[in-house]
């Protein structure tokens, strides 16, 4: 049969038609793999999963309910937690898995930072209020007194059985939720999810990169500016997590208390820093160093770093420098232009 | 010729209904800024910051009292009787890198729309 001029023009333009409706209704959903997120208060912040690949809902479902089992063991303020119940009675003949890998992360950290972070500071941490919300500065002799309990050095741990010192207390708030985040990440990748982003109350944690290839842009809050950024930093995996004392804390008499408290001294640590920041793989370290880099001051903290490396820091200090560790120099940008910034080698180098 | 002009007018009003609605998806994302404020979950207001003329503001009841300063393309927590007052110190946000939180009152504002502010996270 021949086609008549008009067929082919009819055939023509239905074609075309079809093909531009599809680049069009392809080109809307472009580059969009299945994805999911969701938010959730938990851990006593606020949390952000955000995943994307095959079965991302479920996936992101699973991690708030790892992050709900985990709260259920660690909760300092839950009387059924494995936590609490280690502090009524002074200790436990077993600990689960979780609050054992905690415990030797307490300790290790503990003994790297020599001793600026703490896993037994809760009762210094109690007595200015900062656990329930009843602020005050505390007399010194009542200061004193409790720092007789603590010190990570009065914990007796061996063979999975743990006693602390009458009236001491164990506390992973510092590390709990870099900890969540790293088994979080876990749970995710063994869903198969290859790209993901945490917020878990401002640690932020990254598994794999963006769906398109690109790394995660992640700001670094500028201290007490709202939100004006520091600076980002650009990261495929691990966590970027920031303490400072510029969120939590309370004034009295005109003088600001924040919620860092110096193990050595019990009161707020005031070492020059406005915030540290810590990014590396594990966010349970990152956790527990930049509470320990934010007590230790820039002096201690690069001597710490170069002793110890495997992570890399952002310190901000009160005299308008910003210290950024050579792992950072090419990724690292830093958007405050009033500030000046320093790079610190591992080798001690300009 | 009647039916090719048919033909060609049906090709051409779809070719522009399938334009029109592809500019109108585009148009969606990234443009506008619905500032969504829950409490426990539940979503209170939803407000188009874009769309704002004046500044007002808005009372959360809860445990404790959260005031919300609304303004033209931004939002954030004027004033609260919580304890720790972190929420009045996130000061105003514009976009949605982090949402403005009050643990205490459960309160969470977060603005939905991307409004391109080329971050993916905010580490504090």
């Amino acid at each position: 049969m021949l086609w008549t001029r008009t067929s082919r023009i009819k055939l023509a333009a239905i074609v075309l038609t079809v093909i531009i409706n599809a680049f069009l209704l392809c080109a809307c959903g472009s580059a969009k793999a299945e994805s999911a997120s969701d938010s959730r208060f938990a851990m006593n912040t606020y949390m952000t999963v955000i995943a994307y690949g095959d079965g991302a809902e479920g996936a992101v479902s699973a991690a708030f309910g790892e992050i709900a089992r985990l709260e259920g063991i660690l909760s300092v303020t839950d009387s059924g937690s494995e936590v609490a119940k280690i502090n009524s009675s002074g200790g436990a003949d077993a600990v689960s898995a979780e609050v054992d890998e905690l415990l030797s992360l307490g300790q290790k950290l503990w003994r790297e930072t020599d001793g600026a972070l703490d896993i037994t500071i809760y009762p210094a941490l109690r007595l200015w209020g900062f656990t329930t919300g009843e602020y005050g500065v505390p007399s010194d002799e009542k200061l004193k007194e409790t720092l007789y309990l603590t010190g990570a050095e009065k914990l007796r741990y061996s063979g999975g059985s743990l006693a602390l010192p009458e009236g001491g207390m164990i506390d992973f708030g510092s590390l709990a939720k870099g900890y969540a985040a790293d088994r979080v990440a876990a749970l995710l990748q063994e869903k198969g999810i290859a790209h993901a982003l945490l917020d878990l109350g401002g640690n932020i944690h990254a598994i794999g990169g963006k769906p398109d290839g690109s790394p995660w842009r992640v700001a670094v809050a500028a201290p007490g500016k709202g939100e004006e950024y520091l600076g980002y930093v650009d990261i495929y995996s691990g966590g970027v997590v920031t303490s400072g004392g510029y969120e939590r804390y309370f004034e009295q008499a005109g003088e600001v208390y924040w919620h860092i408290l110096d193990p050595k001294t019990g009161y707020p640590a005031r070492s020059g820093l406005l915030s540290a920041t810590v990014v590396g793989e594990s966010g349970a370290e990152c956790d527990g160093r930049s509470t320990a880099l934010f007590v230790m001051g820039i002096e201690r903290a690069i001597e710490y770093y170069r002793a110890v490396g495997g992570f890399d820091m952002v310190l901000v200090s009160d005299e308008g420098k910003v210290y950024v560790t050579e792992g950072l120099e090419s990724t690292f940008v830093l958007l405050e232009d009033e500030m000046e910034l320093v790079i610190v080698r591992r080798d001690g180098g300009p | 010729m009647r039916s090719t002009r048919f033909w060609v007018a049906l090709v051409c009003i779809m070719l522009a209904l399938s334009c029109a609605g592809a500019v109108y998806v585009y148009s969606m994302t990234g443009k506008g800024q619905f500032a969504n404020i829950y409490q426990d979950g539940k979503c209170l207001y939803s407000i188009d910051l874009a769309a704002v003329e004046e500044s007002y503001t808005i009372e959360i009841d809860g445990a404790f009292e959260n005031i919300i300063l609304v303004e033209k393309g931004q939002i954030g927590v004027s004033h609260a009787t919580c304890p720790d007052k972190v929420c009045v110190r996130q000061g105003m946000i514009s976009t949605s890198v982090a949402p403005v939180v009050c643990l205490p009152n459960k309160l969470t504002i977060v603005i939905e729309t991307e409004a391109r502010s080329g971050f993916d996270g905010l580490s504090h």
